[in-house]
């Protein structure tokens, strides 16, 4: 619990809770994976800034980057890993326990 | 912060903005027109349509690479989701097999005099409702698998052109019943391109190689 909220709001992946990263995760979840551009496009991040949240991502040993192969030329691709996955699911379970604690 | 994230959608909508470049609408209705030519002025070389979908393929995902991947970049989905796109493709290929074998067969047995006058009469008139439903059919069940709604309304143009032609006196109705909705959706296909590509500008400083940049 959060001194003085009575949420039990410490267990929330404050990682993940960052705006543009949790849109980040969402996407790269719902799909096997996405390269860059797409992820910018989707999410509607600049270049620069979703480099920044990649890195903390990738640091934080959520996202991998794989190559893949289009038109015989190799493309950096970027998937969630095991622990990112289970990261997500946690997160949501825990935020949707926080919401559903709060009174009407 | 949203309470409940709603992953069917972002899944939905990363799924349609792959799509919304027109080229599966310009590629389908560039082959419907070749197609509908082809049976216009000569319907026994309808068997041309099998090497026209083979060169459709290449000519799909060269536009894609060429023209999607630089400006939109590059997604791989669930398999959940190419096991949808595996059962259209089984299920176009499966119903069209089945119309040829039908119409070859009803042909030949018509030649042999093996059917009632009657029914060779009832489907020589309606030839091309028949037509027209199979060819909706196809588009209608590609809209729900791909989940391509406009694939709807191709699928209801087709069925008008085709049922409008059975009452029209024209030569080549079969070839204008390709060609018409084919028209619909290449035309509509380059307008969607056309937007697109205004939307979406190559993103600078990437390449499709070194997409990842951080």
């Amino acid at each position: 619990m959060e001194p003085g909220t009575g949420l039990p709001v410490d267990d929330i992946d404050r990682l993940i809770h960052e705006p543009a990263r949790l849109m980040i995760m969402a996407y790269l979840y719902v799909v096997d994976s996405a390269d860059f551009i797409f992820l910018m496009r989707q999410t509607g991040l600049t270049w620069g800034n979703l480099s920044a949240h990649m890195s903390k991502l990738e640091a934080a040993g959520y996202i991998e980057v794989a190559k893949d192969f289009v038109d015989k030329k190799p493309h950096t691709m970027l998937r969630l890993t095991d622990k990112g996955r289970d990261a997500f699911r946690q997160y949501r379970k825990r935020m949707k326990g926080v919401l559903d604690s709060l009174p009407d | 912060m949203p309470a409940n994230i709603d992953l069917k959608d972002i899944e939905r909508k990363a799924y349609t903005s792959f799509h919304k470049d027109g080229i599966v609408d310009i590629v389908i209705g560039f082959c419907a027109i070749v197609f509908g030519i082809i049976f216009y002025y000569e319907p026994a070389m309808y068997f041309f349509f099998i090497g026209l979908f083979i060169a459709a393929t290449p000519m799909y995902i060269l536009m894609k690479n060429s023209i999607t991947v630089p400006r939109i970049g590059l997604v791989r989905f669930k398999p959940e989701r190419q096991e949808r796109i595996r059962q259209l493709l089984l299920v176009i290929v499966s119903i069209t097999v089945l119309a040829v074998i039908l119409t070859n067969a009803f042909w030949v047995m018509s030649m042999m005099k093996a059917l009632p006058r009657s029914l060779i009469d009832f489907l020589d008139h309606y030839y091309m409702i028949y037509f027209g439903v199979i060819l909706s059919a196809i588009l209608v069940i590609g809209a729900y698998l791909a989940e391509l709604r406009r694939f709807y309304a191709y699928g209801l143009a087709t069925l008008v052109a085709f049922t409008s032609l059975h009452f029209i006196d024209v030569p080549g109705k079969l070839g204008l019943g390709l060609a018409i909705p084919g028209l619909v959706m290449l035309l509509y296909g380059i307008v969607m391109l056309l937007k697109f590509l205004r939307d979406y500008p190559i993103v600078k400083g990437s390449t499709a190689g070194s997409a990842g940049g951080h």
